[in-house]
């Protein structure tokens, strides 16, 4: 039994040795001791050492200790199945030991290891965990220490396996004696126990589980005793309990709402910074939730005031700031860790989730999951600040009026003040309401641009900054004033100037957001109005990129990426432009390897360029196109080899999607031109074609959804070159693509369905009819299904009518199916090739079966009369178009008769039959 | 507008004079049709007022001032045209008849409208290559109140009920002046809609959209003034401000044949360059099948007869309903009644319109839309995806943000 096992002391003092080493601070050392490590790894009791060394090594380091514990843990998560059964047993019932320990670290990596093993094991086969646990949580049994160590691990345990214990075990429910039991402990003389209890509380609540909520009242009654706690951990635990019940059981919490809401506006100024951020995350909460307004309009006049005051920088940040900002100028070197990850999206999804376990981090173990990076500022942060700005910013879109009364006199008041925080608040504040306010700020627009325009010039770092910020935010307002010639219609040039002007500033953080600021106003602004602008803006983003280091420059590349879309085309042919904007971009371009992740915002900001200029980018295209074939060659080269050998390293996806990305704009850009271009470098082991097919089978749905993109566009103007010849290929993946969809893979789906159409207009009507059917049944249940994004269902509507265009006498049985639907997604489609194509399409489906509508069938005349109404609603068709339509529907007219015609149009709206008398004389 | 000195405006942002634009409401004062004599407008017309710059105070007003304010109303005293009296034109008389017999001759057609007034012109459209009657034609009577005769009662000509309607002579066409707007705000009333637009001149018709269930603005309406000059007046700005929305505004009947509106009653009028299209003629012949087959199955079931009797013929004659797969042209073997060849429209590819392309997919827009997409004027674009209608819609850019979680 392994109970009886007792460690030999030489090899004891081996491993113990060897652990040590890992820890050193000498590099060389480390390095030896980890090749030791991976023999003695093959020892076949190397676990029971490890156990040994937390549990009974009191003799030892604490670090040792932890670091057995940590490498016993993550040994029984990679190797469980080779772990003898007895050795886990041994384990399992050793290892609460850990908790009594005097150390604090060993204490805490046991309850790490005991939640991993939990998670593990769970309750039937550790049935001794829980109510071990509890004992010790309880204080029934050890010390003080290890009744703390306890609930710490049985808080994770509530964080991470909630469920798990809200299930019956032999006719018992943990949570049915766990959760009274932590109601009382909330009331223990020990802070650190109260605010463990509350916490695992917390993360209950989250379950929704009916064992909570029968306890919900007594809990609550705790916490108002709990809210004036002297301890701010337990304060900060109370507000998220409020935070979570105003999200799990809203109804529960109204008949005290309004002194839970004062007790957080509150504690937004307490002592203890962190009691505050989650009181105002309460707030936030609150101001999302779906509370009726009139009770949250009430405490507006209290709150507002608190949050505006709230959103100035602390003392300590103020501090910092200054600090930085002398050093941080613009010829200073941007370190690695100042540069957000590419791909951060998937990460803040993440915290989301879990924002109410991340935010207290006081007596909770840090997760040892987070991307901590060094952040000069504390600007990448969560911060009360931060959450207050949010809250305003979502309030003033709930009460726009209140907002705007409330928060102006205290503005306007504040905006002057000689103190740069308190000038810098309010400006952000005046940012954060715009997009709500807007129409209530619009008077004061006129005198308030102006003077922020002027503030673009403060002697304040981050006032400027803040001021670019703010003015982006009111951007549209700037420029509709313009194009409609307002009475501010004058403001925007010298708006858009000043903002182009400072993003020359000398500092980096100011630089960053004039630049993203300028984004928004070419974004905001309609091409006629940047017209003015296009050569001065080259100019200056000439000079942005000899100024800015890494950061700024990615920021950089997304602005020339907006200025492409948008006002691209101007500077075809024109190559006093081009010559501007191209060098640079080439130059960065140059500078970059292959692996260099830096490359992605420039390949997406390429790609757009290439699209805008077209045939003017034609001398570029070769090496552009060279590279990005290149990149793409290799990496779907690695992520094959990867999938065969687990060893070696997939390259980051993001290199696939820009460079797909990138050639994609190309072939936008050039056309039917770009044949050649391929052409070029396509060989016969390795073609572009092959290249994107095989990325129709990648996992990663970015990847796919870039890949179908380009096939859209592949199929547009090189159909015959490039796709035909792998035609069967790429009808297979499609429908595979459209079969196998999931919730994540919408936009590849929706890329797959388009492209689909495109392949459908200009295939000849044989070789498509093959796969007709096949599609068929996979595009009419999607068009009917009620779970799949709108967008894909639009485009599932253009392709089905686009199929008609050359395969209509096939269609007829599938018109009684879909044509009801497909008008009622078509209605509503912007009036352009698309929509006319596939109307096109569907009026020959119609032409072309003449018995598939039978007027006297109660589904055929409702389907009629939903055509009916939205050819009506089709304001401008193609004068084509509007021949055929005027076509079918004198048929439908003379089919029915008079009398019928006008019965069915008595059935619908009285508009169209007078429009349809007015365009089609029917 | 006001003036271009960019100094004189932000000078002024202290100023504690400044007043703002009234909101007052234009008082149009609407003239009934009288006598041809115009009505005296420059004693009763209200007049507008160029907008004001920040540096002057608005007069007292004598007149009342515009809501939004546009600058294509500066220095114009009165916009309001002098009153038309009774139209008089010679197309008065001019009716388009649809629903004919394909038997039904000119002269058959002649001999029984001559009963309403003196016919002076009368046109059966027919089918270039085969002579063949099209089944609709235009005639025209001396006087106009022959048409409110023929309108009058329902019509069977050669054992057909027969369809006939005033046709709106193009002269009409240019009097009137029909405008479509788009882009409204959801919360605007018909009212409110209406008094806006009565700015621009007397306004003979106006709806606004509504959604049935909801009652609210769909987003688009149309009016329709007295003359072409008022038309002229609202279109000078394609976007106009109202209620935190641009509305656009197109006009409804082109004098040339411009896109928005356009009508497409002139189908089949020899002038049209399509109707010598091959396409156009095969497409019509089957338009021709579907609308017999339609009328066949009325008359069966009329006649209480045998509706699946009918429709059995019906499948005999024109093949069939479409099983699933199968490929049965319809009317394959009419295409040589044609004579001509005629291109099979279904392998013209190359006449497809390729127009700008769609912002549907979503090329380069790997990041979910965030809290903040771009904005843009996109009224009436409902296709998902970030920023749609731009080559690569990108939902969440990198820029600098002071509290993005």
């Amino acid at each position: 039994m392994m109970s009886t096992w007792a460690p030999n002391a030489q090899i004891l003092d081996q491993i113990v040795y060897i652990l040590a080493g890992t820890l050193s601070s000498d590099a060389n050392v480390r390095l030896q001791a980890s090749d030791a490590l991976e023999k003695a790894r093959s020892q076949s009791e190397f676990d029971n050492y490890l156990l040994h060394i937390l549990i009974n090594g009191q003799a030892l380091e604490s670090q040792v200790r932890a670091s057995a514990g940590l490498m016993l843990k993550n040994d029984l998560i990679r190797n469980l199945q080779s772990k003898s059964q007895d050795l886990k047993a041994h384990i399992l019932q050793e290892i609460p030991k850990g908790l009594l320990d005097s150390q604090n670290l060993v204490r805490n990596i046991t309850g790490n290891v005991i939640t991993t093993l939990f998670s593990i094991f769970g309750v039937r086969q550790w049935p001794n965990i829980l109510p071990n646990l509890m004992e010790l949580a309880s204080g029934a049994a050890g010390t003080t220490e290890s009744q703390e160590g306890a609930l710490s691990a049985l808080a994770k345990i509530c964080e991470d396996s909630a469920r798990v214990l809200d299930r019956e075990y032999d006719g018992q429910r943990p949570l049915n004696y766990m959760i009274p039991k932590f109601i009382e402990l909330t009331g223990a003389s020990n802070s650190k126990v109260r605010a463990y209890a509350i916490g695992c509380i917390n993360h209950i609540l989250l379950t929704k589980t009916q064992s909570m909520y029968i306890h919900l009242d007594e809990f609550m009654a705790r916490l108002f005793n709990l809210a004036t706690d002297d301890d701010p951990v337990v304060r900060t635990k109370v507000c998220t309990a409020f935070a979570n019940i105003l999200e799990e059981r809203p109804d529960k919490l109204l008949p005290h709402l309004d002194g839970v809401i004062n007790y957080c506006i509150h504690s937004m100024g307490d002592s203890s910074e962190e009691t505050a951020l989650e009181a105002c995350e309460f707030l936030l909460g609150l101001a999302t939730s779906d509370i009726p307004e009139p009770i949250v309009k009430t405490k507006l006049p209290v709150l507002m005031p608190v949050l505006l005051e709230k959103m100035v920088y602390s003392e300590m940040e103020v501090f910092i700031i200054e600090n930085s900002d002398e050093q941080e100028n613009e010829n200073v070197e941007d370190k690695d860790d100042d540069i957000k990850p590419q791909m951060a999206k998937g990460k803040d999804a993440h915290k989301l989730s879990n924002k109410n376990s991340a935010a207290a981090k006081g007596a909770e173990d840090e997760s040892d999951d987070e991307d901590d990076e060094d952040d000069i500022d504390g600007s990448m942060e969560w911060n009360l600040r931060k959450c207050s700005a949010a809250t305003m910013d979502i309030l003033a879109t709930n009460f726009p009026y209140e907002a705007l009364e409330i928060s102006l006199p205290i503005i306007k008041e504040r905006i002057s003040s000689p103190q740069w925080p308190v000038r810098e608040a309010s400006i952000l504040a005046l940012g954060a309401i715009a997009e709500g306010c807007l129409d209530q700020a619009s008077p004061q627009l006129p005198s308030l641009i102006p003077f922020l325009v002027e503030r673009l010039k403060d002697s304040e770092t981050r006032v400027r900054q803040i001021t670019c910020w703010t003015l982006g935010r009111y951007s549209s307002w700037v420029c509709s004033e313009a194009l409609s010639g307002g009475s501010c219609a004058n403001y925007f040039a010298p708006t858009f100037q000043s903002i182009m002007e400072c993003a020359l500033d000398t500092k980096k953080v100011v630089q960053e957001s004039a630049c993203s600021s300028l984004a928004d106003f070419i974004d905001a602004a309609k091409p006629e109005l940047l017209t003015p602008f296009v050569e001065p803006l080259l100019r200056h983003i000439q000079a942005y990129f000899k100024k800015y280091q890494r950061k700024n420059l990615i920021i950089l590349y997304d602005t020339v990426q907006t200025f492409a879309e948008r006002v691209g085309d101007q500077l075809c042919y024109k190559p006093e432009y081009i010559e501007m904007l191209l060098p640079p971009l080439i130059e960065k371009w140059q500078q970059l390897t292959d692996d260099d992740k830096d490359l992605w915002p420039l390949l997406e900001c390429m790609s757009s360029v290439a699209a805008a200029l077209g045939e003017s980018f034609a001398p570029y295209a070769v090496p552009v196109y060279e590279r990005a074939f290149r990149i793409l060659v290799m990496c779907v080269e690695q992520v094959k080899l990867s999938t065969d050998d687990p060893g070696f390293e997939a390259p980051e996806k993001d290199f696939i999607v820009t460079s797909l990305d990138l050639i994609d704009g190309l072939v936008q850009g050039l056309n039917t031109h770009s044949a050649e271009l391929i052409q070029q470098f396509d060989t016969n082991d390795v073609s572009l074609m092959k290249l994107v097919i095989l990325c129709f089978d990648d996992p990663t749905d970015d990847v796919r959804q870039s890949a179908y993109a380009l096939l859209g566009d592949l199929a547009i103007f090189l159909l015959d070159p490039i796709v035909t010849s792998n035609l069967h290929q790429v009808m297979v993946c499609i429908g595979n693509e459209i079969t196998n969809r999931t919730f994540d893979s919408t936009a590849a789906c929706n890329n797959a369905v388009w492209a689909l159409g495109e392949i459908s207009m200009r295939l000849p009507g044989e070789v498509f009819k093959q796969y007709l059917v096949n599609f068929m049944n996979v595009l009419v249940p999607l068009l009917l299904s009620t779970d799949v994004e709108q967008t894909i269902l639009d485009n599932a509507s253009i392709t089905i009518g686009r199929i008609g265009l050359n395969n209509a006498a096939s269609m007829g049985s599938y018109v009684g199916q879909v044509l009801v639907t497909w008008c009622s997604f078509m209605k509503y489609l912007e009036e352009n090739e698309e929509k006319e194509t596939s109307f096109e399409g569907m009026c020959n489906i119609i032409t072309a079966n003449p018995t598939a509508l039978n007027p006297h069938d109660v589904n055929g005349r409702l389907a009629i009369k939903h055509l009916i109404d939205c050819i009506a609603y089709y304001e401008a068709p193609s004068n084509r178009l509007g021949g055929m339509l005027h076509l079918l529907l004198t048929g439908f007219k003379n089919g029915l008769g008079e009398a019928g015609w006008n019965g069915l149009l008595a059935e619908l709206d009285p508009f169209v039959g007078e429009i349809l008398k007015m365009k089609y004389g029917v | 507008m006001t003036n271009s000195d960019d100094e004189a405006l932000f000078d002024d942002i202290y100023d504690d004079d400044k007043e703002e634009v009234k909101e007052e409401k234009v008082e149009v004062v609407k003239e009934t049709p009288v006598e041809a004599a115009p009505a005296p407008v420059a004693e009763t017309a209200p007049v507008t007022v160029p907008v004001s710059a920040p540096s002057e105070t608005a007069p007292a007003p004598a007149y009342p001032v515009m809501t939004a304010p546009t600058p294509s109303f500066m220095g114009q005293k009165q916009f309001q045209d002098p009153v038309r009296a009774d139209i008089q034109s010679k197309d008065q008389g001019k009716m388009f008849i649809g629903g004919l017999n394909w038997e039904t001759t000119e002269e058959s057609m002649k001999n029984y409208f001559s009963q309403f007034g003196d016919v002076v012109d009368l046109t059966i459209m027919k089918d270039n290559a085969t002579g063949r009657s099209r089944g609709f034609g235009f005639l025209t009577f001396a006087s106009s109140s022959s048409v409110d005769d023929v309108l009058k009662k329902t019509h069977v000509l050669d054992g057909k009920l027969i369809d006939p309607k005033r046709a709106i002579p193009k002269e009409e066409q240019d009097k009137t002046g029909k405008i479509f707007v788009g882009g409204v705000a959801p919360e605007v009333t018909e009212d409110e809609f209406t008094e806006y637009f009565q700015q621009f001149g007397n306004i003979i018709d106006s709806q606004l959209m509504l959604d049935k269930d909801t009652g609210r603005s769909r987003g688009y309406g149309f009016v329709t003034y007295d003359s072409p000059d008022a038309v002229d007046r609202v279109t000078q700005n394609k976007y106009v401000p109202f209620h935190g929305k641009n509305m656009e505004i197109k006009r409804a009947e082109p004098r040339n044949q411009q896109k928005g509106g356009s009508s497409y009653s002139n189908v089949g009028q020899p002038q049209q360059s399509y109707t010598q299209m091959a396409q156009m003629q095969q497409y019509w012949q089957q338009m021709q099948q579907m609308q017999q087959y339609w009328m066949q199955m009325q008359q069966a079931q009329q006649q209480g007869g045998d509706v699946s009797q009918a429709m059995a013929q019906m499948m005999q004659q024109y093949g069939g309903a479409v099983p699933p797969g199968a490929e049965q042209p319809v009317n394959g073997g009419d295409q040589k009644d044609f004579g001509d060849d005629v291109p099979n429209p279904q392998e013209q590819t190359s006449n497809l319109p390729s127009g700008p392309r769609g912002g549907v997919r979503h090329g380069g827009d790997r990041r979910p839309r965030g809290p903040r997409e771009s904005r843009g004027d996109r009224g009436n674009d409902r296709r998902g995806g970030g920023g749609g209608g731009g080559h690569r819609g990108r939902g969440g850019r990198r820029g600098y943000h002071p509290y993005n979680r």
